[in-house]
């Protein structure tokens, strides 16, 4: 259910994971306490989506939820399927306002308010500390994210010749004896010029890989251009 | 309103003779010379196979010497390139020169005589990807027929290629997320190509190529293994450099790397890049003593990267 909610983050939800989604959050009402809190975890972060993208445009982030919003688009109102009911209740919405519409407007909504998270997460990214986007953690980006882009952090973010550099927003479960590392998600300074020379090489060393399965040149071209001597 | 078809006639005034028998005998005795000239040529394209043109498009660097400049797209940014390629029918030397920023250039050579290539033909990749035929498009003005990979399954990319439709050509190469979404595109803007004959050498380019081409290559067990990648993926080089030990795999299409190193404390935070179709993703791995900082690097979804790093292991 991570993943989906990551793919959609990502931007790279189809329709059908999108669906996924909305069913996983089962019926409060009708799910085990385990499901419903499930359900809460995905609504606060939705919540920091909201936050995020509050704090990218600019703007004071309201505590309105994305479902009045939705609301206030409806056009129509035909009878609720039941996908519509789910999300009725994944955005405690009232039943009667639920239509085939409103899943299909949700849709949207979700996909542009989720690019725009992924993009704030990117200007995250400029400031002093990483923290990573845990369900449950205290949402802090609407008051650490400075709203504007700066031009400090523009170089990361834009990556003219490198990468966009999104955190991390899972844990992973491994195996004993390795287990992934909680520190890894810990606040960790970033130093940027580290961070991109860290994977400009790793890039460079997955190219020459790359240049030999391939049997072409080709992916010589996806490695960043070494940036000029100052 | 469709042309009329104009029909020919010899100018007024002219005396247009029949020509002579002799010159139609030595035409006659030169057609099979003509022929035997386009040997080296690849077979005609079958237009309507996707699994052909895919296949013709991999081998057409091993019959045509060419020189072209590309469009290279990803993330709002565009960098041009130009590329040379030359090869003797077994030899391929191309190199890569960037054209916008600063000069430098990158220069390789292959043997696509090699048995165990990772480039895998139609055949081998089929079971990953669903090949289809997606209609005419002209680039850089050549004709060519456009086909789409599209994955099976979520955890690889789905690319879209533009094969020339004389020469075999790649003229354009798309790779989509697979969710659908476009994340880079190769282009050439111009194209130029003859077919190699017997005395073309890869020689000049091949001066700033590395002088071997070893068909095998020597495979160090570094110790570390994924026990998960997506179907047909398989471990096709594994290496052990300055304490940096780096596992590639590779499906015959899509080609991923895995590196492991040990570090002291977390210098850089985890987290996930994106250049084009290329993903980063790192984290920490640690067991009783050491902590590792474990990069996955591909043309993969990001899914996939995460699900193969928490899947590594010490052999």
């Amino acid at each position: 259910m991570r993943e989906l909610l990551s793919a959609l983050a990502d931007g790279e939800a189809s329709d059908g994971e999108l669906r996924q989604i909305l069913q996983s959050c089962a019926d409060p009402e009708e799910a085990d306490p385990e499901a419903a809190r499930e359900t809460e975890k995905y609504r606060a972060t939705w919540a920091n989506y909201q936050r995020a993208r509050a704090a990218l445009r600019g703007e004071p982030h309201s505590g309105a939820d994305l479902s009045e919003q939705v609301a206030a688009a409806i056009a129509q109102d035909r009878p609720p399927n039941r996908l519509a009911v789910r999300i009725g209740h994944l955005f405690r919405l009232p039943a009667t306002a639920l239509t085939q519409t409103l899943s299909q407007k949700l849709g949207q909504a979700l996909r542009q308010t989720a690019i725009a998270a992924s993009v704030a997460a990117v200007a995250l990214f400029g400031i002093g500390h990483y923290q990573g986007m845990q369900p449950g953690h205290t949402p802090t980006l609407a008051a650490t994210a400075p709203a504007p882009v700066s031009n400090d952090t523009a170089p990361l973010a834009q990556a003219p010749a490198g990468f966009a550099f999104q955190p991390a927003t899972r844990t992973v479960s491994s195996p004993a004896p390795l287990r992934v590392t909680d520190r890894a998600t810990a606040q960790i300074p970033v130093d940027r010029a580290a961070v991109r020379f860290h994977i400009d090489e790793l890039v460079r060393a997955h190219s020459d890989h790359s240049v030999q399965a391939a049997q072409e040149v080709l992916p010589a071209a996806r490695v960043p251009v070494p940036a000029a001597p100052d | 309103m469709p042309a009329r078809p104009r029909r020919h006639s010899p100018p007024r005034g002219t005396n247009h003779r029949r020509p002579p028998a002799t010159l139609c005998g030595l035409f006659l005795c030169l057609l099979p010379l003509t022929l035997c000239a386009h040997d080296e040529r690849p077979d005609p394209i079958d237009r309507a196979d996707p699994k052909a043109l895919y296949e013709q498009m991999i081998r057409s660097p091993a019959h045509y010497n060419y020189t072209g400049t590309f469009t290279y797209e990803q993330g709002g940014n565009i960098q041009t390139f130009a590329l040379a390629s030359q090869t003797d029918g077994n030899l391929i030397a191309q190199s890569l020169e960037p054209l916008d920023g600063p000069a430098h250039s990158h220069a390789h050579r292959f043997d696509s005589r090699c048995e165990h290539r990772e480039r895998k033909g139609a055949a081998q990749i089929g079971d990953y990807y669903n090949f289809y035929t997606r209609g005419e498009v002209r680039i850089a003005g050549h004709p060519g027929i456009e086909i789409a990979l599209a994955p099976v399954d979520k955890y690889r990319n789905g690319f879209q290629y533009v094969v020339a439709a004389e020469s075999g050509l790649m003229l354009r190469a798309i790779a989509l997320t697979p969710g659908r979404k476009m994340v880079e595109r190769t282009q050439f803007v111009s194209l130029d190509y003859r077919p190699h004959t017997a005395d073309s050498s890869p020689a000049p380019l091949a001066s700033r190529a590395p002088a071997q081409v070893a068909c095998e290559r020597l495979r160090i067990d570094n110790g570390w293994a994924a026990s998960w990648t997506p179907d047909g993926f398989k471990l096709v080089d594994s290496s052990l450099q300055d304490d940096r030990a780096a596992l590639v795999y590779s499906d015959g299409l899509a080609t991923f790397s895995v590196f492991i190193e040990s570090v002291l404390e977390s210098f850089l935070p985890a987290g996930t890049a994106r250049r084009g179709a290329t993903t980063v993703y790192l984290n920490y791995l640690a067991d009783e003593s050491t902590t590792y900082l474990v990069s996955v690097v591909g043309e993969i979804p990001f899914a996939t990267a995460e699900r193969v790093l928490a899947s590594l292991h010490r052999r």
